[in-house]
């Protein structure tokens, strides 16, 4: 069967990378996370599209890499994980006991151990929204907003696509480097470039939000106050309670009550706000994205894999701790493994992203970009 | 406005749903959790910690530390580790002596049904002055949870200082016996022995003392039985008796790690494969 290339619903995808998202944050198994990793960085090779900001799954990586070694650097220099396998012990600064802080002192596997995963699993997360990136654009998810969210998307879609914006600008700044023939690598480099980038990124963050609001985006139309008004509370109300039901699911140990409970009766009143903003909205859309079996079968992937991990934290917290005290190979669940690995399943899922030009070799990067250099 | 109308009953639904968890708070919180005591050098009564146990490093001397598993609100009044009595002297006189810093660690599991048997004690010497984490994860392991522990040699299980709604406070005896401590034979193998979940502190452990490079752990030999025997012994029946902690029989994992190999074959599978679809897309 050969299926029509279109893009998916950006909902989908943010849906699946929240998923594997929540699911890196419930677990410690560094096996476990490298997979998960493992599952983004293929459906993201698979299903990249050719835009200027798919070079964000890279860019998320290395600030992967960086929260990684910041965090083991930090408990170079703060020490204390406990742990009997003293590696090396560190000139210790002498400060009062009292203090509670104590820099050097000994460092233990276990200690190096536990904050490598620490590590990893944040940085997994970044990854994982990195790949939302990387395969969704921010202006179609904006596009898909339900109309009583319109006024907060403005502010929304600058801070979305910020991210995706600055790793364009960096692009651009680079390639301005090279051409001004100076290099583009070390400190010096860093130091000329991160004024410039992030001036870029935000001033084309500011003027897709102007661009919105030109075409109506944060317009308030003629809406009774009163329905206004209730919309927005709605809204708010509901979406403040699925936080906390989001709280509650994903800390174990919270009160039972604060957890899918909450989370549902936010889900209802947020719902409810949407449709009573969407029907005080008299607006109508050009080609809406749709919503077809794709985009449920993406969706449910994530729905799937977070489940699993949920499930498992909250039913048997010890086997998603990689606990390294003692040092041992880890105790990897094998169902979980296995669920991993449907985190890697919308590569197959998901259409074929459509390419522009000959079907073997896209276009790399838009033109357009490189003529805004020579300017 | 019909809509207005409808949106307020539906947010008023909301609110009071809200407000549910909020009444439960209102009473005093009771938590089953491990609570953490200290007796410093020259005193001879629990003292609650006011720190975490990474937080609290050891002071030169000999010194008591204390776990306690039980239903308490978080303070001073909480159950105390059994016995409350106790002292460096009673179970280590006489070890490390050429250590500085000089510790009796007593972890109790607390009285109720499923616990593993406890009262436990080890003795250590450090010529540092490690904290109370390492005091404790010489040789008992811990699990934790953004640096609250959490379990202790896999107990519980599950679960992280949850919120008990009944307090239903069991006094802990004030005084116990430690009597009859068991026999052990100490044989100073170097087996790297695991707690498995399922055989965690089992009743009939074979008893092998950990030797350990740093913390020089006095083997817990079949010393001078404590003679701080109470008068007024057997008043209770909740006695508490202090055992050598010993680590869990060693469990041979003979089973296949069915999920490390499907992990790292998924690993492989999609890291490789990814590497080639985008070596292809170039």
């Amino acid at each position: 069967m050969k299926r029509l290339p279109r893009t998916l619903h950006p909902l989908a995808w943010w849906l699946w990378a929240a998923g594997v998202a929540t699911a890196a944050s419930e677990t410690s198994q560094p096996v476990l996370l490298l997979v998960l990793i493992a599952a983004a960085a293929y459906v993201v090779a698979a299903r990249r599209a050719i835009t200027p900001w798919s070079a964000s799954y890279s860019a998320f990586m290395r600030i992967a890499v960086v929260v990684l070694v910041v965090r083991v650097v930090l408990y170079v220099l703060f020490g204390d994980a406990g742990g009997n396998h003293v590696l090396i012990r560190l000139p210790r600064v002498p400060l009062p006991t009292s203090w509670g802080v104590r820099i050097g002192g000994p460092l233990t596997a276990e200690g190096l151990i536990s904050a490598t995963e620490d590590g990893l699993r944040l940085g997994t997360v970044l990854i994982c929204v990195g790949a939302a990136n990387a395969v969704a654009s921010p202006a179609r998810l904006l596009k898909a907003l339900p109309g009583a969210l319109y006024e907060v998307g403005v502010a929304v879609s600058v801070a979305i696509s910020f991210a995706p914006q600055a790793v364009v600008a960096l692009g651009r700044a680079r390639r301005a480097r090279r051409l001004r023939g100076r290099s583009e690598r070390g400190w010096r480099a860093v130091r000329g470039m991160a004024v410039p980038v992030l001036e870029d990124a935000l001033e084309r963050s500011i003027d897709l939000a102007a661009a919105m609001d030109a075409r109506g985006f944060g317009r308030r139309g003629n809406v009774a106050p009163m329905h206004r008004r209730a919309a927005t509370s709605l809204t708010v109300v509901g979406l403040l309670a699925i936080c906390a039901g989001t709280y509650g699911l994903l800390a174990a140990g919270s009160p039972a009550l604060l957890g899918v409970p909450l989370m549902l009766a936010g889900a209802v009143v947020a719902v409810a706000g949407f449709a009573v903003g969407n029907r005080a909205s008299g607006r109508s859309h050009y080609r809406p994205d749709a919503w077809r079996g794709a985009e449920w079968a993406v969706a449910t992937t994530g729905i799937v894999v977070a489940a699993a991990y949920v499930v498992v934290a909250h039913r048997d917290p010890a086997t998603l701790d990689a606990i390294s005290q003692p040092l041992r190979t880890p105790d990897v669940p094998w169902q979980l493994a296995l669920t991993s690995i449907v985190a890697a399943l919308p590569a197959f899922l998901a259409p074929p992203v459509p390419r522009p030009g000959s079907r073997s070799r896209p276009v790399p990067v838009p033109a357009r970009a490189r003529a805004e250099v020579a300017l | 406005m019909n809509i207005a109308r409808r949106a307020a009953g539906i947010a008023l639904v909301a609110m009071s749903a809200l407000v549910v968890p909020v009444q439960h708070a209102a009473a005093r919180t009771y938590y089953n959790y491990w609570s953490y005591w200290h007796k410093p050098p020259g005193s001879s009564s629990w003292q609650y910690s006011s720190v975490g146990a990474s937080g609290y490093y050891l002071k030169s001397g000999v010194q008591v530390e204390g776990w306690r598993f039980g239903i308490g609100s978080g303070s001073p009044s909480d159950p105390q580790p059994r016995p409350t009595d106790v002292s460096y002297d009673a179970y280590c006189a006489g070890k490390n002596t050429d250590k500085t810093y000089r510790v009796l660690l007593v972890v109790d599991y607390g009285t109720e049904s499923g616990a593993p048997s406890g009262p436990v004690y080890s003795c250590y010497g450090f010529n540092d002055d490690d904290n109370g984490f390492q005091v404790l994860t010489q040789q008992h392991t811990e699990r934790d949870n953004s640096g609250l522990i959490c379990a202790i040699d896999s107990y519980p299980r599950s679960g992280c200082g949850d919120t008990v709604s009944s307090p239903a406070p069991t006094k802990s005896p004030s005084r116990a016996t430690p009597t009859s401590v068991a026999k052990t034979s100490t044989t100073a193998a170097a087996t790297t022995t695991r707690s498995s979940p399922s055989t965690q502190q089992s009743a009939s452990p074979t008893l092998t003392t950990l030797p350990r490079r740093r913390a020089s752990v006095a083997p817990t030999s079949p010393g001078p039985t404590p003679t701080t025997a109470s008068p007024t012994a057997g008043v209770t029946s909740t006695q508490a008796t202090l055992h050598p902690f010993t680590t869990p029989a060693a469990t041979s994992r003979s089973t296949f790690p069915t999920g490390l190999v499907i992990a790292l074959v998924a690993l492989a599978g999609l890291g490789g494969g990814a590497w080639f679809l985008r070596r292809r897309a170039r």
